[in-house]
């Protein structure tokens, strides 16, 4: 038989508890950031005040909803003397795809009036564009991003608002300590791209040097045996040590390179194996006569192999941290909010 | 603690200093009686504004916290000088008398809302020594003073000359007559376990255990406290000025301070019943005497406060013929048989009187809840016309 009421007493528990809870949660939280007792609400929670402080606290756009767009806004890297180099070369892509047509932009010119690839002005209609974001996508050189701030509203004067809408370089420009607090993730991203594409293009430098020594000194080597495999024949010719040095380091290079190519897409990685095997086995009958000439180019394929291996070697190992990289990002944002 | 314990009853006696002082012997002999209550009344003006102020917050608090909102923080810390804030606005809002009302009884009404809750104060026993009146029929005039404010609203709902006025005043009218005769009923009780009708001879009958722990006590509590929240209009019975129904209820047509003067009765109304059904029933003043007598008053009367807060956090309205409907066919009922609970109580030891009792009270709320729920499903489960075949006359 049941208790008549019982379910008004469960009903008086339930709003009880979270009474309790409201208090539990923000001592907590005032624990985990030092804020006030009525602290503030920085992730969603199924148990605490859900309300959020918004003026005073807002809820952090940066870290939860990265991809969040309002605006666009110019890069520009800090130079350590305290210039700023804006990434922008005025090329106008994002003028030209821009749906509303909101960007003007003016290049520079030097004291000759010859043009330089950096904007004189650069302006926005922020009451015409619709913030699809379409100039960040088509801009090759990461210099136009979506900012994050939404409190656009102006409270001047009548006559002023269409002026203040109108956002010009100094609006724009933002530094990209800026760009890398308000997109950790993308920001993250781009810098590894840009470092490898940086890497790629000093070792492609390196390993041209190198192949020239190592052409020179294979002339001036005697002639090894023929029936050498290709990767024994790296050394041997190799009588400078130094050379084999700078192979070496030419190999790593290129290895790394490679890699973070690889690492950037995924996709090709699958398909190098099969390529490289394919390559050795077209090489075997062709390592009976040789000129030394033939050699050396043999020995740069060789080499080549070799870093694609180890290249692909490193792509897997790369791979296999990049996997829990993003969990222990969340887990840490948690933690943090918590 | 000694000095803290009797704080209070120095500041009388200070009070009553300066008139004994100036006055010849022997008028302050005739007028020491009037002196000490005006002291005592100025105290007690002083005192409810105050504790008005601190419920107002505290309820915005208490309720929003359980949905899960923070509640006023704007103003001060925790925004603890929000009803400040409110009575400023308060004050300083037009003062509308609109055309149509009877301006004498408008202006009237809500005065009369507010003198019988401070009166009550009156014969609350704050502490030891701390009841202003020690008055030998209080329980009767709480009950009398408490119904002044059925024709207050009355009269603030006729003459406002508004429909949803007079509906929500006849509601309330309606719902006080029903209501006080549980709460009448569970006084009952303890007045007859105490021998007498005094506040302070209630409260020092439970010196030696609280009318709470006994199964009459209980259910005792249980009534007047439900009684008690429908006498002041407070939610889960708030139909006079249910909002969702009648704007505001009997004070739509109030504003500035008349508005606020209901306000505050209303919060007086619910500490007076907290603060009487801690006197009924958990021992007024006593307990352990590391805190003077009137801080564990006070503790306990918020304690019960906060519960009204925890209601109107809960519970939804009841519909006025639920409302009606509970209080003369399950408190009435309920509240007789506690008079009967208690007799047993007093000629039995406590361990016949405890299941004998549990047993007649839950017998009796499970038949009575079951024959109640039984007619209202009846009600609803009416046969409803199925479909008939539609006959087509051939001719």
């Amino acid at each position: 038989m049941k208790l008549y009421g019982a379910s008004v007493v469960k009903g008086l528990l339930y709003t009880l508890k979270t009474f309790v809870n409201t208090y539990i949660e923000d001592f907590k939280r005032m624990g985990g950031k030092g804020t006030s007792f009525e602290g503030s609400r920085t992730v969603y929670d199924e148990k605490g005040v859900c309300t959020v402080m918004y003026p005073e606290q807002p809820m952090p756009v940066g870290s939860t909803y990265e991809r969040f767009r309002v605006l666009p806004m110019l890069i520009y890297d800090e130079q350590p003397n305290g210039e700023k180099d804006v990434r922008c070369t005025s090329c106008g892509i994002c003028a030209k795809v821009c749906p509303p047509q909101c960007i003007w932009i003016v290049q520079e010119t030097d004291a000759s009036g010859k043009p330089v690839p950096k904007p004189q002005d650069f302006q926005i209609d922020t009451a015409v564009c619709m913030n699809c974001g379409l100039c960040t996508e088509f801009c090759p050189f990461d210099a136009i991003k979506m900012d994050h701030k939404f409190e656009l509203t102006y409270t001047g004067d009548r006559d002023g608002r269409y002026d203040s809408y109108l956002y010009g370089l100094d609006k724009l420009l933002q530094p990209t300590s800026y760009y890398a607090a308000t997109h950790p993730q993308a920001n993250a991203a781009e810098e590894a791209a840009r470092l490898a594409e940086a890497e790629a293009k000093k070792a492609k430098e390196e390993a041209k040097k190198a192949a020239a020594a190592a052409k020179a000194a294979a002339a001036a080597a005697a002639p090894a045996p023929d029936d050498d495999a290709p990767e024994k024949s790296v050394k041997k010719p190799m009588s400078d040590e130094e050379k084999a040095a700078l192979k070496e380091a030419a190999q790593k290079k290129a290895a790394e390179m490679l890699a973070k190519k690889q690492a950037a897409a995924a996709e090709a990685a699958s398909s190098e194996p099969s390529d490289s095997q394919g390559a050795a086995t077209d090489e075997k009958p062709a390592k009976k006569v040789m000129t030394p000439e033939e050699k050396a180019a043999l020995k740069e394929a060789a080499q080549k192999k070799a870093a694609e291996l180890l290249a692909q070697k490193q792509a897997a190992a790369e791979a296999s941290p990049e996997a829990p990289a993003d969990p222990a990002v969340q887990d840490d944002k948690v933690e943090g909010a918590v | 603690m000694e000095h803290l314990e009797k704080i209070f009853l120095t500041l009388y006696t200070m009070g009553l200093a300066l008139p004994k002082a100036i006055l010849p012997e022997a008028l302050y002999k005739q007028l020491e009686t009037p002196l000490g209550a005006l002291i005592g009344l100025t105290g007690i003006l002083i005192f409810a504004p105050v504790t008005m102020l601190f419920l107002t917050w505290m309820e915005r608090k208490v309720v929003a916290r359980m949905q899960r909102r923070y509640g006023p923080n704007r103003v001060g810390k925790f925004g603890v000088l929000q009803p400040f804030a409110d009575g400023i606005k308060m004050f300083s809002k037009e003062d509308i008398l609109p055309r149509a009302v009877d301006p004498l009884l408008h202006t009237l009404a809500p005065v009369l809302v507010v003198v019988p809750a401070v009166l009550l104060f009156t014969v609350m026993p704050f502490g030891k020594e701390m009841l202003l009146i020690n008055l030998n029929v209080a329980t009767i005039f709480i009950m009398a003073i408490s119904s002044i404010e059925t024709i207050a609203i009355l009269m603030a709902g006729w003459s406002s000359r508004n429909t949803y006025s007079l509906l929500s005043a006849l509601r309330g009218a309606a719902q006080v007559v029903s209501y006080e005769i549980p709460m009448g009923f569970a006084m009952v009780t303890v007045i007859m376990m105490a021998g007498s009708m005094s506040t302070l001879d209630i409260v020092n009958a439970q010196q030696n255990h609280w009318f709470i722990a006994t199964p009459w006590g209980l259910l005792g509590f249980l009534i007047f406290f439900i009684s008690g929240v429908a006498e002041v209009n407070r939610a889960p019975f708030d139909v006079p000025e249910a909002e969702s129904e009648l704007i505001a209820g009997f004070h739509t047509e109030y504003s500035g301070m008349k508005f606020g003067l209901f306000y505050m009765a209303e919060f007086l109304g619910g500490f007076a019943i907290s603060a009487f059904a801690v006197t009924f029933f958990f021992g007024g003043w006593m307990g352990p005497a590391f805190l003077p007598s009137w801080v564990w008053f006070m503790l306990k009367t918020y304690v019960l406060v906060f519960v009204l807060f925890w209601f109107r956090g809960t519970l939804p309205r009841f519909r006025i013929d639920h409302l009606l409907g509970f209080a003369w066919k399950y408190l009435v009922p309920m509240a007789l048989l506690n008079i009967v609970v208690a007799t047993i109580w007093y000629f039995v030891p406590w361990y016949i009187g405890w299941p004998v009792g549990l047993a007649l009270i839950l017998g009796a709320h499970q038949a009575l809840t079951a024959a109640r729920l039984k007619r209202l499903y009846k009600a609803y489960d009416r046969p409803r016309n199925p479909l008939q075949p539609v006959v087509v006359n051939p001719s």
